[in-house]
């Protein structure tokens, strides 16, 4: 899939979320509730190479979302 | 045995229902009453007419049909009391406790006779040869009352030379046969609520009128109230002109809007001859729409395909093969992109067109047979956003009342819903409800006729810019919470309170106050501020809402944002409240239900629930998979990936109704095998190499759900054109793939899918023949199911509010697309149009227009029925201009119905954040002149310099 697009929308559920300390937490439930895992691991496979680019909250989610499909 | 005549028990010898001639009395006090001999206990407020009626001593009327209030004109059901002088109507006489009634008496049987000798004086007769013979209640009347000559002659000089207007494509008025009852204009009034008819002239001269030239150019929207009303053949329906009367009756479901309306499908041997809103449907009672009443002869259009076919190449031609082929071939197919590409390489879509049982098999064949998740439906691209956001504050992803509820609201909060175009039958309800004093609030960037119709003026109309829904709900949840008007006892009662606390200190913040979202939404303060107050102060508050709430990239957001208005002023749990979706498709609600979505298993169940899983891998013996699966849009970025290679399409036509058509036309052409179950040959068929003909409403044997959630059987009135069930076919695949899916008749999958689920546990066929329908939950803790929800506790317990943050659409409008596009249904037609265009409901609307303010008009020299190319960031289209005065400047809007017009090949990929539901009310575009040399994508700069 065109990982700009899981990006943009990754990035488009984070904006939407209420702005909390536990912001990672909803971010990562969402897209676990929500996504293909296929899904995200395209997205963490980006972000990981980019990660400059992003939030703290959203590596947090990315990063967490990755450790669980991993264990 | 075939589904036909596996039901051939409800089949009903004879048409038409019991008329009692008044409405039934809702009182619960009883009244003592003799008639005519027999003495029993009626509800107070009864007429005497209904209380004869329903002990069997029916007594002869004309004016009076128990769909309307009493009337008193005809002078035929004059009845003698005891006690009481003269002769009294008995339609407009209430029963009285120890009331004595003689409905036959020499003196009553004498003046009907003479009444009827003025009716028929001025009546042809010519009733062998008359359309209504043997259903015309003028004739009936005649003969009960004895009538044997007439003193005045045969030759009337009011009525017999009145011309027939035949405008109307599905039903005549023959003015020559009018009694003057008044039934017809009193349905326009009462029932329908458009008052499109009326009574011209006085005395004999009096002549009903539709108040124009004729019936077609008049106000009437053709709903057939009308022509149910009338009781002799003045205004008949045109197939029963042309083919006779229909001689049995079979009870189904409209399978257009979420409204779900019940319908007598009256026939003549195989041949359906009208379809009559039945009085016993819980969701229309009696009422219906132009649609549901008259549009079903798309059902046997000659553009049906009923046989299967299939291609190698969508170059190539069809081939039409039989079932085994072609189920063979698709099998064959789809196993052979799993054994290539993997098996999440595959997926398919369910229709909310189909019934709740074709739709469960197609997900439970994807989930099994295809062993993956990858399953969604056309539920996505409309209501997703009220399931996600009513499940996350309520608990559960439905509406909270019944239609009828409506009834006893004090403010209708309307959001982004044309119920009068979209939802007609239950915008009648909800006008009757305006007629009798409830005030009306709607929030819409259109001036829908609501705002303002016949007796109907809404009090506010907050005329917002596309796109700031969130911010206007949240500026009138400021209101309510900084000026006092929270429920601060139905809050502390019934909601979770730690919950509350942050929802309010977010939504007090200055940047949601109504003088901050003025500047956001064009909408001034002080009406958002007046509109809140309503709201907050009403008795009882209700918000109806439809797509222009949920196809918006806050969609979910806003959908809370409504349950949090809901709950912090107590509007949850009890008659004439709630949140209500007006869902667009017959069986949106039931696609949710039954475990379309790639994150749930039936009953909104999510996959990762580990005891939910293994209930399903016990009962179909298959290990099924813990994580969510694709949805629509995913599936088509990864067919132009590579990644996805097939799909299984039931009764959608994703290339006309999903947005960027482009984009998905590029999807569909990437894919290996594309797999079709539809009626006809449709946009998205171009690019299918197996089509599987599917059955129309009038040949399926299921259920739908409807927007109250309520289940409704839907009936088979004549033999499936393709010789099979939807769900048969789907069983077949399934088998071919590797994993027996067999069910003998349609009830057996209802019997599973209430095995298996929860809210359903007591439905069966056998249930639903018996009762009429029902409202799930419908299990032990609700036998008869579920007319209000959370009525002493929110389905998850307490009730969650949820910070609504707004955050503007990334589609914005800019120096070069200037104006916000956002689109609509209309009265006539139907979504993709693909049943509506094949029936004469083209006769209203035979194009989509582009509704555009006279200012954007003039600054762009298009002139009112120009063509016009409407381009966007995605693409460029050509609609018809409509000058209008319903969209302020800056926005436009058009329908969707016409393939040719194409509204999806300019909108966007923007889509709701939680749900991937479409943005298609906002989209950027420009306009000019379809013939102006200007170039695709100049600027408005350009065309002024120009001119």
């Amino acid at each position: 899939m065109d990982v700009n697009k899981l990006v943009y929308m990754a990035l488009q559920i984070e904006k939407n979320l209420p702005d909390h300390d536990n912001l990672h937490t909803k971010l990562a439930a969402h897209l676990e509730s929500f996504w293909a895992p296929a899904m995200r691991g395209q997205l963490y496979d980006y972000v990981n190479a980019h990660r400059d680019d992003f939030s703290e909250h959203f590596l947090r989610a990315v990063d967490d979302l990755h450790a669980q499909a991993k264990a | 045995m075939t589904a036909l005549s596996e039901n051939l028990k409800y089949v009903r010898s004879g048409i038409g229902e019991p008329d009692y001639g008044t409405p039934a009395s809702t009182s619960t006090d009883m009244v003592s009453v003799t008639i005519d001999g027999i003495t029993r206990e009626v509800a107070a407020g009864t007429s005497v007419m209904r209380a004869a009626g329903e002990q069997g001593c029916a007594i002869p009327k004309l004016c009076a049909t128990d769909s309307l209030e009493p009337f008193g004109s005809c002078r035929m059901c004059v009845v003698e009391i005891d006690g009481r002088k003269g002769t009294p109507a008995s339609c407009t006489t209430p029963v009285e406790d120890g009331m004595v009634v003689r409905t036959q008496t020499t003196k009553v049987a004498k003046l009907r006779r003479s009444v009827m000798e003025l009716y028929i004086s001025d009546h042809p007769l010519d009733c062998l040869t008359c359309p209504a013979n043997g259903d015309c209640e003028l004739q009936d009347m005649a003969g009960v009352v004895g009538l044997r000559d007439v003193r005045y002659g045969y030759d009337g000089h009011n009525h017999l030379k009145e011309p027939k207007d035949t405008s109307n494509p599905y039903f005549e008025f023959d003015g020559s046969k009018c009694i003057v009852c008044n039934r017809c204009v009193r349905a326009c009034d009462e029932i329908q609520g458009t008052l499109a008819l009326t009574i011209e002239g006085r005395g004999f001269n009096s002549k009903v009128s539709p108040g124009g030239v004729n019936f077609l150019s008049s106000e009437c929207v053709s709903c057939g109230a009308c022509v149910q009303a009338c009781p002799t053949a003045t205004l008949q329906e045109v197939s029963v002109v042309n083919l006779g009367l229909p001689t049995r009756t079979v009870q189904t479901t409209c399978a257009y809007c979420g409204v779900g309306c019940s319908f007598n499908a009256e026939l003549r041997g195989d041949e359906l001859v009208r379809m009559v809103p039945a009085k016993t449907g819980g969701a229309n009672e009696g009422h219906s729409c132009v649609k549901g009443r008259f549009a079903w002869g798309y059902a046997s259009h000659s553009d049906r395909v009923t046989t299967p076919m299939v291609r190698d190449s969508i170059d190539d031609e069809w081939k039409v093969v039989s079932w085994e082929t072609a189920i063979s071939f698709a099998a064959e197919k789809f196993k052979d992109i799993q054994a290539r590409y993997g098996d999440n390489a595959i997926g398919g879509v369910t229709s909310s067109r189909c019934t709740n049982e074709e739709i469960f098999v197609v997900q439970k064949m994807i989930r099994t047979a295809f062993g993956n998740n990858n399953v969604d439906t056309c539920a996505r691209v409309c209501h997703s956003p009220t399931g996600y956001g009513l499940k996350n504050t309520f608990g559960t992803s439905a509406g909270t009342q019944n239609f009828k509820s409506v009834a006893k609201a004090d403010l209708i909060l309307l959001i982004g819903a044309n119920p009068t175009d979209a939802h007609p039958v239950f915008a009648s309800r909800m006008k009757r409800r305006l007629r009798q004093g409830a005030q009306l609030i709607v929030v819409d960037p259109r001036r829908i006729d609501l705002v303002k119709s016949a007796h109907i003026e809404a009090e506010y109309h907050l005329q917002l810019q596309p796109g700031t829904n969130v911010a206007v709900v949240n500026a009138m949840a400021h209101v309510i919470a900084t000026e006092g008007l929270i429920d601060e006892n139905y809050v502390a009662e019934r909601c979770d309170t730690e919950a509350f606390r942050t929802w309010r200190a977010f939504i007090e913040r200055p940047e949601n106050s109504p003088e901050v979202v003025e500047a956001q939404s064009g909408v001034p303060a002080d009406q958002i501020r007046a509109a809140a107050r309503l709201y907050a102060q009403a008795p009882n508050a209700a918000i109806y809402y439809g797509l222009g709430v949920t196809e918006h990239s806050q969609g979910s957001t806003m959908v809370m944002g409504m349950a949090n208005l809901a709950m912090a002023t107590g509007n949850i749990g009890r008659d004439g409240v709630g949140v209500n979706p007006l869902r667009g498709q017959n069986n949106v609600q039931g696609a949710c239900d039954m475990g379309s979505f790639p994150h749930e298993l039936s009953g909104y169940r999510h996959v990762s629930d580990i005891a939910v899983r293994e209930q399903f891998e016990m009962l179909w013996d298959v290990k099924l998979l813990p994580d969510p699966g694709l949805r629509i849009p995913n599936m088509l970025d990864a067919a132009i990936s590579g990644e996805f290679r097939g799909i299984f399409i039931q009764g959608e036509d994703l290339a006309q109704s999903d947005p960027n058509t482009k984009h998905v036309e590029q999807a569909l052409r990437s894919m290996d095998l594309v797999v079709v179950q539809d009626l006809f040959l449709n946009e998205t068929s171009a690019f299918a190499h197996v089509f599987l003909p599917g059955t129309s409403f009038l040949e399926k044997d299921g259920t739908f759900t409807n927007a109250e959630r309520r289940i409704n059987r839907v009936r088979p009135v004549m033999a499936s054109k393709t010789g099979k069930s939807e769900w048969e076919i789907v069983c077949d695949l399934s088998q071919a793939m590797g994993y027996p899916m067999h069910y003998n008749k349609a009830s057996e999958i209802m019997d599973e899918i209430a095995k298996i689920t929860p809210t359903f546990a007591n439905v069966s066929f056998e249930m639903l023949d018996r009762v009429g329908s029902v409202q799930w939950p419908c299990n032990e803790a609700a036998p008869t199911g579920t007319p209000i929800m959370h009525v002493d506790a929110f389905v998850r317990g307490k009730g969650q509010f949820l910070e609504t943050p707004f955050v503007p659409t990334d589609e914005r409008s800019t120096r070069k697309f200037p104006l916000l596009l956002t689109t609509g249904r209309i009265l006539s037609q139907y979504n993709v149009g693909a049943q509506t265009r094949r029936t004469d409901n083209s006769t209203w609307h035979s194009e989509d227009y582009l509704e555009i303010h006279e200012a954007d008009a003039l600054m762009r020299g298009i002139q009112n029925d120009q063509q016009v190319a409407v381009t966007s960031r995605i693409g460029e289209t050509i609609l018809r201009a409509k000058i209008s005065d319903r969209v302020p400047a800056g926005v436009v809007y058009t329908t969707f119905h016409h393939a040719t017009s194409g509204a999806n090949i300019i909108t966007t990929d923007y889509s709701d954040w939680a749900t991937n539901c479409p943005e298609y009310k906002v989209t950027a575009v420009e306009i000019r002149p379809a013939d102006s040399s200007v170039s695709n994508g100049s600027t408005l700069d350009d065309v002024l310099m120009k001119a």
